[in-house]
């Protein structure tokens, strides 16, 4: 069964810090993800520039399937040392999980991952060996929807000390005050903002080293199919609706005025346009009973392009192209149904109002969401 | 109670280009007296594309309407569907 993964962090620097001296790197592909974090000695921007420095060397070197040892020793050479103790050095955690389901896991120096299954720890069998001094934990196991993944840093785990307890919050006191971390409802982000502010808690307020949370949440790759545009002849718009429904469990969008008219007609459901404007620049949605979202078409694919281009996008608009680009940066797969028929109307706007063609739109957005770690299909009609 | 006028901006992507918007303004700022005689809402493209924005009113269409001038059209259609609404 193919997983997908929702990955929240949540950091806390040590009290009178302006930075956190973890750094956490989450690298999405279309065969997986890879989560990695990073504890560099010290607190500050010296052990900022640590941990930094340790994931995204990792970052780059895994992307490019170096082995670890390689990884190790490349980080281990890049790290600058640190004049006061004479070390250069910050912990890894790497967790690598493929759309499969498999999860391999590297730890050096970071308290242990841990895994929920039905709302309980289940153990992780670890086999170590030393790598240029250092003791490396490695683990293989397969992870199912519904599981949940947490990595934190010592931070989390030392939570307390000289504060409630004496030794620490620790990973049983971790998991003693975690709500269930497998419920549907409980998402990656409520659960790294918990387990934050519980170390926050523990130490009072004042918290005596950087604090890092991820949460991993696991659960089934969801889809999303995009129909725009009528099929160059009318003959196919069965067989382009016929398509659209097949996916049952995927999420349906429709961009272009005609081409809800014919996935209205086809279904025989009525199509209301929204009687308002939630941004004047983009036309009006509309309601298609079984349709996730109906927008315009040309003015909304540009507009969520835009959107999207940008480096981290922020959504907040209730318009027809902020809601596209929302749908589309939380799918997994995205399959683009095509028709090509040209409208005459729209060839002079395009150029004069500078819009991309619509099969230009879905070509630059297919970039975009692959940049992203997704798997976009496009079919013409 | 009295019937009222259908009144459909078309909301496809020339329309909304050439001005949909302003009438669908214009016909939110009719005078109060007019404005209750109506009943105002968007449709998918009326696929007169070329000659927007377009309006569709009691199933008649118009084009190339212009907001200014709208008061004074619905007025008379009003006027002459009267009886027919």
């Amino acid at each position: 069964m193919l997983i997908s993964a929702d990955i929240a962090c949540r950091q806390l620097p040590k009290e009178g810090e302006e930075l956190c001296g973890d750094a956490v790197e989450i690298v999405r592909d279309r065969q997986g993800v890879t989560v990695i974090l990073s504890d560099g000695l010290g607190s500050g921007v010296k052990a900022s520039i640590l941990a930094t420095l340790t994931v995204k060397v990792a970052a780059g070197l895994l992307r490019r399937r170096v082995d670890l040892h390689t990884v190790l020793e490349s980080v281990a050479d890049t790290l600058p040392v640190c004049q006061t103790r004479g070390l250069a050095y910050s912990t890894l955690s790497i967790l690598r999980l493929e759309e499969t389901g498999q999860a391999s896991l590297v730890e050096i120096g970071n308290p242990g991952l841990l895994l929920f299954r039905g709302g309980r720890p289940v153990p992780v069998e670890r086999r170590t060996s030393c790598i240029m001094g250092k003791e490396v934990a490695e683990a293989k196991f397969a992870v199912e929807p519904g599981d949940c993944l947490l990595l934190v840093s010592d931070g989390v785990i030392h939570a307390g000390v000289e504060a409630l307890f004496d030794l620490g919050l620790g990973p049983e006191g971790l998991i003693e005050h975690l709500p269930d971390p497998c419920q549907p409802a409980r998402t990656a982000i409520e659960l790294a903002r918990i387990i934050i502010e519980l170390a926050e808690a523990c130490s009072c307020g004042a918290p005596r080293d950087d604090a890092t949370a991820v949460a991993v949440k696991i659960r089934a790759p969801s889809r999303v199919t995009v129909c725009t545009g009528p099929p160059v002849r009318p003959a196919d718009d069965r067989r382009l609706i016929q398509r659209l429904l097949a996916d049952v469990a995927s999420q349906k969008v429709v961009c272009g005025g005609t081409t809800g008219q014919i996935v209205a007609r086809e279904t025989g459901h009525e199509l209301t346009v929204e009687p308002e404007y939630a941004d004047p620049a983009i036309p009006p949605t509309a309601e298609i009973e079984g349709v996730a979202l109906a927008t315009e078409g040309i003015l909304t694919l540009n507009r969520c392009l835009t959107i999207l281009s940008r480096p981290e996008p922020e959504i907040t608009g209730a318009d027809g192209a902020s809601r596209l680009a929302r749908i589309l940066l939380e799918a997994d797969e995205v399959t683009f149904l095509v028709g090509l028929a040209q409208n005459p109307a729209h060839r002079d706007l395009e150029t004069l109002a500078h819009l991309l063609p619509r099969d230009k739109s879905v070509d630059r957005l297919q970039s975009i969401l692959e940049e992203m770690g997704k798997r976009v299909m496009v079919e013409f009609f | 109670m009295e019937k009222k006028l259908v009144v459909e901006v078309c909301a496809g992507t020339t329309c909304h280009l050439m001005g949909a918007s302003d009438l669908l303004l214009a016909l939110k700022r009719l005078e109060p007296g007019l404005r209750e005689r109506v009943r105002i809402s968007f449709c998918a493209c009326l696929g007169e594309c070329s000659h927007g924005p377009n309006l569709r009113v009691s199933g008649n269409l118009y084009h190339r309407v212009d907001p200014e001038l709208l008061p004074l059209l619905l007025t008379r259609l009003l006027d002459e569907l009267g009886d027919e609404l």
